[in-house]
């Protein structure tokens, strides 16, 4: 009786222990995602979906810099505001990019792709190779607000150099 | 060349319709090619079980599970088979708009299972002759059985593509890119939830004999609870394990809060289904089986819906990119029909060119005063006139001051580049004045 009583206590502790570490697995897997941040928020809600699809703009007319160097680079204000000292100005977003302007001071943007320091990469590169910009980058021009779609792992990166016949040596990307 | 650009405009309606149909397809097909895996699995191994034990309860079990899984032809083919043709026909048509699985794979997958449900199909027909299926048949059986585990193997790694966008654009150029673990966890996380739910149906229906009559026996009714509790105990236990492992595989943009809410679900209910399993099942009659059964579907729906917001955000860029298209295109249509009326109504040139020009360019340009672009008084005379070379910086435009922002390519047709380059040539004039 006694032994009986015990045994299912056990057995019910053991099996409330064993989902409680799972739950807490998934709980901190979800805290970690959460961390990651795909999509930061941004000092300005700059809407890809209306200049890239609406104005057809080109990546690189903001990107000046991604088929010159290894950064793409984010436009400097003068450029928003060779457009925007006459365009929706009496919007908040547009009146916060004003007084960055007004005030000398540049936008802090947050990072959305960043690569640790030990990998070398270049945008000029790719772009030259004829990669899209889609490729890695995802549909900008449906992102309200944009978000990270590649995992940017060493796996992935050399997934596509091989698929391509790019060179795969340590040495092109870990200078 | 690798991109996933050129994707054809779907509708809103039709992308949701196709999104949903996959979800009850797998709905339909999951549960029926599961309880046929789980099923023959019991039957099998309870056959050489009964064998080496000279057992006839053993037997008598295996017998019937068979006959109760392996259903009539027609159901398999309509359920086992048709079912992964739909699958096909809705990866073609809305992920892909080249779906990157040729039908090879898709022949491979089908062809695997027919030859699988041909040999159970074997075996099952064995038991007609008592008392039990000779050493072919039961080897028959082993192949159909590993036939499907193969089939279903390469169904989950095609049903894996779909939670990683990322490598689309590399296996349109090597098919080895298919294999993925997330794929592999998705393979073992169902083979759980199928065994669990024929341990679920083991002790809902088992211990009855094939008319539906409660089977006399007390005892092989005790001995077909305890295989179908202990069955569905330890792939519950499994199964959590698995649903851990599918979040930390899933790519990032996988998931979303909907994910990780759904597998905590998952947890919560197969703790329930271990927890009723290890409290006293009580003398009275009926036993957990209803309970079990019902936490199952639940656990199956659970799944499914986890995987569906997996899906939904892993393409949440390129859904919203397909709409975006489609809307482009209805607007398109919508533009197109007025626009024939004033042809009929005798709309002028000038006037055409003046809308279009309202439309697209008065944003950035005024005749007299810089706006974005220059005053257009100051740079259309320096066209002298001459309507062809306009068209052609419309049409393509270049960067000429160096103090101003690049004319962005507007991509407008070839009319409308016309008539607009024809209104400003005629609206101003060489010398400089409107």
């Amino acid at each position: 009786m006694g032994t009986g009583e015990v045994r299912k206590t056990v057995t019910l502790l053991a099996v409330s222990a064993y989902f409680g570490v799972l739950l807490l697995g998934t709980v901190g897997l979800w805290i970690s995602w959460h961390r990651a941040g795909l999509s930061p928020d941004q000092p300005i809600a700059f809407p890809h979906t209306i200049h890239v699809s609406k104005l057809n703009l080109p990546c690189n007319f903001c990107h000046i810099f991604v088929d010159r160097s290894k950064h793409a680079g984010a436009p400097p204000v003068e450029k928003c505001m060779s457009c925007h000292r006459t365009i929706a100005t009496e919007r908040e977003e547009i009146r916060k990019l004003t007084r960055h302007y007004e005030e000398k001071k540049p936008i802090e943007w947050n990072r959305v792709y960043s690569l640790p320091e030990h990998v070398y990469f270049s945008h000029k590169r790719h772009v030259k190779a004829g990669v899209d910009c889609k490729n890695c980058h995802g549909q900008v021009g449906a992102m309200e607000k944009i978000r990270r779609v590649s995992s940017l792992k060493m796996g992935w990166c050399v997934s596509c150099h091989r698929a391509r016949g790019a060179p795969r040596d340590c040495a092109t990307c870990h200078k | 060349m690798a991109s996933w650009g050129n994707l054809q405009p779907l509708s809103t309606e039709l992308y949701t319709l196709l999104q949903y149909g996959l979800f009850l397809v797998l709905f339909f097909f999951l549960p029926f090619l599961g309880v046929i895996i789980g099923g023959s699995t019991v039957s099998l191994l309870l056959s050489f079980l009964g064998k080496e034990k000279r057992d006839p309860a053993y037997l008598r079990f295996s017998k019937e599970m068979m006959e109760t899984v392996m259903t009539g032809k027609s159901a398999l083919f309509m359920f086992g088979l048709v079912p992964v043709l739909l699958v096909w026909f809705i990866y073609a048509r809305i992920f892909f708009d080249a779906t990157p699985l040729p039908w090879h794979f898709w022949s491979a997958v089908l062809a695997v299972l027919v030859a699988g449900f041909a040999l159970l199909h074997v075996y099952r027909s064995a038991w007609r002759r008592p008392p039990s299926p000779s050493p072919f048949h039961v080897m028959s059986g082993a192949a159909g059985l590993l036939a499907l585990f193969f089939a279903f193997f390469l169904f989950s790694q095609g049903y894996g593509v779909l939670f990683n966008p990322e490598k689309l654009s590399l296996l349109r150029e090597h098919i080895r890119f298919f294999l993925s673990w997330n794929a592999v966890v998705k393979y073992l996380l169902f083979l759980a939830v199928f065994f669990g739910m024929t341990g679920g149906g083991i002790l809902l229906l088992g211990g009855r004999s094939a008319e539906g009559k409660e089977a006399p026996d007390a005892s092989y009714r005790g001995l077909v609870r305890d295989i179908g509790a202990k069955l569905t105990f330890l792939a519950t236990l499994v199964l959590p394990v698995f649903v851990l492992l599918d979040l930390v595989t899933l790519p990032e943009i996988a998931l979303s809060a909907t994910v990780f809410a759904t597998a905590a679900i998952v947890l919560l209910l197969s703790l329930a289904v271990c927890l009723i399993l290890s409290l006293p099942s009580g003398k009275k009659e009926g036993g957990p089986g209803a309970r079990i059964a019902t936490l199952y579907v639940l656990i199956f729906l659970a799944v499914l819906v986890h995987d569906h917001a997996a899906v939904g955000n892993a393409y949440q860029d390129r859904i919203a990119s397909l709409n975006m298209q489609a809307k482009a295109v209805e607007a398109e249509h919508a533009k197109e029909a007025p626009r024939e009326e004033p042809a009929a109504g005798g709309k002028t040139a000038a006037e055409t060119g003046k809308a279009v020009f309202e439309t697209n360019c008065a944003g950035c340009h005024q005749f007299d005063i810089r706006v974005v672009g220059p005053p257009l008084n100051e740079v259309v005379p320096k066209y002298a006139g001459d309507v062809e070379k306009l068209k052609g910086f419309i049409r393509n435009p270049v960067k000429v001051n160096p103090d101003l922002p690049s004319m962005p390519n507007l991509g407008l047709p070839e009319e409308e580049i016309d008539a607009v380059a024809r209104y400003l040539i005629g609206r101003v004039k060489p010398g400089g004045s409107p």
